[in-house]
């Protein structure tokens, strides 16, 4: 392959092949080319038979330009040798390519993609649709529980253990304060239906970023699609395969770890407030909830400011921790009241600001009202120095506002 | 000058016979392409060079129809003058 030929080796073959001297063969070839040439000189034109036609052209005479001078000058006419191969020829040296033929293109089709290749990919996208198909119903029947879960929890918590407490203790607080209590009344009996309400309604985004949270799981069967798209070569199909297989296994890990940080989340938060925590249900739905319930807190962070008018009276911290339950139920109607602290805590050795939020609040759930209204002092809510004096700010309703 | 007329001028000025001219000639052209279908270049002084080469698949369109061609590649044979031979003929 790609060696250089020269006269020479012709003659030893072909003295080889027809057994004949060397000299002789050297004679017949040598002759040969020189009559091409003599009869191109002659006739013009020249074919010989299995190899091709030499013929001779006239070439006009013509203007060019010098590429470094730039000068004008004339190319004169002159006659030059073209040699075209025979059809015989032409075939014998084009065998290893007569295979191809000439395809018409359709409309649709690209460029270096051969139909044939376009009629390959088809079943191969029709395989891969089905796992993008199976792994959107995963997520859709973990959101039905979750909402279940969460509204059987929560409402019914509210509702049943809320409206007695505040029964029980309106005649103390008709006693000190009446101007205050009947907004605070109001207050309970409206939240406790609106909550019942309105917890659905608060669900669903929040289940929402549940699934948004989870978005490698989409994001991990919607690339094969893609990568089909492209229409690859038929290689590159198998690549897709074991692509595809890497993703399961990337995904089976990724719902590991979910499962691992979703478990750990659920223990931080459960291990604190130890009253009405019975058994744990199936372990999944479980942590979803409670992973619903730190989403819409973190939401109260960005929702809740202060309010630009004070409340007429303000419950104490006292009021509030003698409450314990949790009156102030879970919803996002509340807002930090007044730049005024209620008190301040000074922080103990095993103490964390979840627990102050149940110390003072009756429930953990307002820890990141706390953790903003001493933004100054505590960097990171999960590691706050021993010492640290948190001030506790006085937590509204925010119907409260509204009604005023 | 046509193939009948090379061999017989050829075995005039070899002194064979026309039928061994004409094995001999075709002996010679099969020993070439033989050569060429190797994928190797013949070198001939005084002459030229032939070679083969490889012309890459195109897309070709019809003016009249529009209509778009995929044209495969395919090897041609090609022949390039000596300077030599260029300038006798000038």
């Amino acid at each position: 392959m790609n060696e250089k030929i020269t006269l020479q080796d012709i003659v030893n073959l072909f003295s080889q092949k027809q057994g004949i001297g060397k000299k002789e063969a050297d004679l017949i070839v040598r002759t040969m080319f020189d009559l091409i040439e003599e009869a191109l000189k002659t006739e013009n034109y020249v074919k010989i038979k299995g190899f091709g036609t030499f013929k001779l052209t006239e070439v006009d005479a013509r203007e060019s330009v010098n590429v470094n001078t730039g000068e004008r000058f004339e190319i004169q006419g002159h006659s030059k040798i073209s040699f075209t191969p025979d059809t015989t020829m032409k075939d014998l040296i084009n065998k290893p390519f007569a295979h191809f033929e000439t395809v018409i293109l359709n409309d649709g089709v690209e460029l270096e993609d051969t139909p044939t290749e376009v009629v390959l990919e088809a079943p191969e996208m029709v395989e891969e649709t089905p796992a993008i198909v199976e792994a959107t119903p995963i997520i859709a029947e973990e959101t039905p529980v979750v909402v279940e879960e969460t509204i059987i929890e929560e409402t019914p918590a509210t509702e049943v253990t809320e409206v007695p407490v505040v029964v029980e203790e309106e005649p103390t607080i008709v006693e000190e304060t009446p101007a205050v209590e009947e907004p605070m009344e109001e207050l309970v009996e409206e939240t406790a239906p609106e909550q019942a309400e309105e917890t659905p309604m608060v669900e669903e985004p929040a289940i929402e970023e549940l699934i948004a949270s989870e978005p490698v799981t989409e994001t991990v069967p919607e690339e094969k699609p893609i990568i089909t798209e492209e229409e690859p070569m038929v290689a590159q199909a198998k690549q897709d395969k074991k692509e595809k297989t890497i993703n399961r296994i990337l995904w089976g890990v990724i719902v590991v770890l979910v499962l691992i940080i979703l478990f750990g989340a659920y223990w931080m938060f459960f291990r604190s407030d130890d009253a009405h925590e019975v058994t744990p249900m199936p372990s999944v739905p479980e942590e979803v909830a409670t992973l619903v319930e730190e989403t819409i807190h973190m939401d109260t962070i960005f929702e809740s400011e202060p309010p630009i008018t004070m409340m007429p009276l303000e419950l104490t911290a006292e009021e509030l921790r003698k409450e314990r339950v949790p009156v102030l139920g879970d919803t996002l109607e509340y807002v930090i009241n007044g730049q005024e602290p209620l008190c301040e805590h000074t922080l103990k050795s095993g103490e964390t600001i979840i627990r102050i939020s149940v110390h003072y609040y009756g429930s953990k759930r307002f820890w990141p009202y706390i953790a903003k209204f001493n933004k100054e002092s505590i960097a990171d809510p999960d590691n706050i120095p021993i010492g640290t004096v948190i001030k506790i700010p006085a937590i509204i309703p925010k119907e409260w506002l509204i009604k005023k | 000058m046509n193939n009948k007329e090379f061999i017989s001028e050829l075995s005039q000025r070899l002194g064979y016979t026309n039928k061994d001219t004409a094995k001999y000639v075709s002996s010679v052209l099969s020993i070439m392409t033989q050569e060429l279908q190797d994928g190797n270049t013949i070198a001939l002084q005084g002459f030229g060079t032939f070679e083969v080469k490889k012309k890459l698949e195109r897309v070709s369109v019809n003016p009249v129809t529009q209509q778009r061609m995929l044209i495969p590649p395919k090897l041609v044979l090609s022949f390039k003058p000596s300077n030599i031979l260029k300038e006798k003929f000038k």
